[in-house]
């Protein structure tokens, strides 16, 4: 069968990338648990798994979920 | 007059009359069927009395089929320029439950031997899978059951949702279709989802179709299909990445829960925060420790300065002690110096006489005229002038 497929689609406006930012806080987290902190240059590292868990949580706070249709059409 | 025909002409006359017919679909058993090439097929159907030469491309045989198998074909009867009738199949349909169902054994036996339906081909689902495909029909209860349970899960989700028919002869193709441009022109997806509600099992049969199922299994994007009730099994399920049980199971498979994942995320914080209050602590500690060493050390310190006191007080009084004994044989030795003193001498009437500069005079020589001479008694003293040197 011939088809003629048409996408119309926005495009994606680029967000905080929510599975590296989850992964990010992971190994900052497996960092600190495997080693010996130093409390002055670990810091900076602390603050940003702090920042990424907000950021995080701040995604899980949207409600809504954005379907797109993409037309296409099937001519015989 | 007599019209007089080419062959050629007559089959063509032949084929114009058995167009005309239209599309017919027949119902029959198969019997003598061969695949030739990997490219064609070729079977007979038959009944009690005729027998139909039938012929079709592999890429229209959709279903699997054997000799005996009762089929419904579709398509136009052609006569060949070799001068046989040859029914032109497009499509082939098991017909009744028990060719059905052989149908289906007959395309998943194959497809297990292929090794399309074994385990390690899995591919597990993205962690927070965030742009989806969604492939099902608007119409069906499906479409919203899954949307609905994914928003009760999490939102900000981006879904590419594809229509297509999820019955009929059109369906295939079109979930093919739907299938192939998420694949090829959606950007960043993280994984396809495909379901329907429940059927009867011909209602669901889109979902066995060879190519359909050819078409899932080679996503180059996860997938998770699902298709009916629990108890319905189709093919495209179990080519599938992830089958689910039901549309909203499907995204209960897909996403987890927000409250789950906070859940995670605060666990993760806290282990940020323990790891370094813990370091914190121990640093404390340690300074703690630095402390007790550092006054430890004075307080040993300090000690030591107490004995060495002590020894300076005690070096002292014997200091004072040897003093006091030494003192005293000073004295006594001075009362023996005091007994051969010269002013002992004086007293026994002796006298010194001594120059101007204070030198003891001994030898008369030492003085001249006019020197002035002091001479000690034992009783004071006199100054004279020598008048005279005697020598």
């Amino acid at each position: 069968m011939a088809h003629d497929i048409m996408v119309s689609m926005e495009k994606a406006v680029k967000k905080f990338d929510f599975t590296k930012g989850y992964e990010e806080l992971e190994s900052i987290v497996q960092d600190f648990e495997s080693r010996e902190l130093d409390l002055e240059k670990d810091l900076p590292k602390f603050e940003r798994g702090l920042d990424l868990a907000k950021k995080l949580q701040d995604r899980l706070k949207e409600i809504e979920n954005v379907v797109h249709t993409i037309e296409k059409k099937f001519s015989t | 007059m007599e019209i007089v025909l080419t062959v050629s002409q007559c089959v063509e006359a032949i084929n114009i009359t058995l167009d005309s017919l239209g599309e017919l679909t027949v119902e029959g058993e198969v019997s003598e069927y061969k695949i030739i090439q990997n490219k064609w097929v070729t079977f007979d159907i038959k009944d009690k009395q005729s027998v139909l030469k039938c012929f079709m491309t592999v890429w229209n045989l959709r279903t699997q089929i054997e000799d005996g198998m009762l089929v419904k074909i579709t398509g136009n009867p052609n006569l060949r320029a070799k001068g046989f009738l040859s029914f032109v199949a497009k499509n082939v349909r098991p017909s009744g439950e028990g060719s059905m169902k052989r149908a289906l054994e007959l395309l998943q036996k194959k497809l297990a031997q292929e090794g399309l339906l074994s385990p390690e081909r899995k591919r597990s689902l993205p962690r927070f899978p965030e742009h989806i495909a969604f492939i099902t029909s608007r119409d069906a209860a499906a479409y919203n059951d899954f949307l609905k349970v994914l928003s009760a899960r999490q939102g900000g989700l981006r879904i590419s949702f594809i229509h297509t028919q999820v019955q009929g002869a059109e369906a295939p193709e079109q979930i093919i279709a739907a299938l192939n441009m998420a694949n090829t022109e959606l950007s960043n997806l993280d994984a396809i989802v495909v379901v329907r509600g429940g059927g009867s099992s011909e209602d669901l049969m889109a979902f066995n179709d060879e190519q359909v199922v050819r078409a899932v299994a080679s996503s180059r994007t996860p997938t998770v299909v699902a298709i009916g009730h629990e108890r319905d099994v189709c093919l495209a399920e179990l080519v599938a990445d992830v089958r689910a049980s039901t549309p909203s199971n499907a995204a209960e498979l897909l996403v987890k829960h927000r409250e789950e994942i906070t859940l995670d995320i605060a666990r993760l914080t806290s282990s940020l925060s323990q790891a370094v209050s813990e370091r914190i602590a121990k640093k404390q500690s340690s300074i703690i420790g630095m402390t007790h060493t550092i006054s430890n050390r004075l307080k040993a310190t300090s000690k030591n300065a107490e004995q060495l006191v002590g020894r300076i007080t005690s070096v002292s009084l014997r200091m004072r002690d040897t003093i006091t004994t030494t003192s005293e044989k000073i004295r006594t030795m001075k009362r023996m110096l005091l007994a051969l003193s010269p002013e002992k001498t004086l007293q026994r009437g002796y006298s010194i006489t001594r120059s101007k500069s204070g030198a003891v005079l001994r030898d008369a020589k030492d003085v001249q005229k006019d020197d002035e001479l002091t001479t000690t008694f034992a009783q004071g003293s006199i100054t004279s002038v020598v008048q005279k040197n005697g020598s």
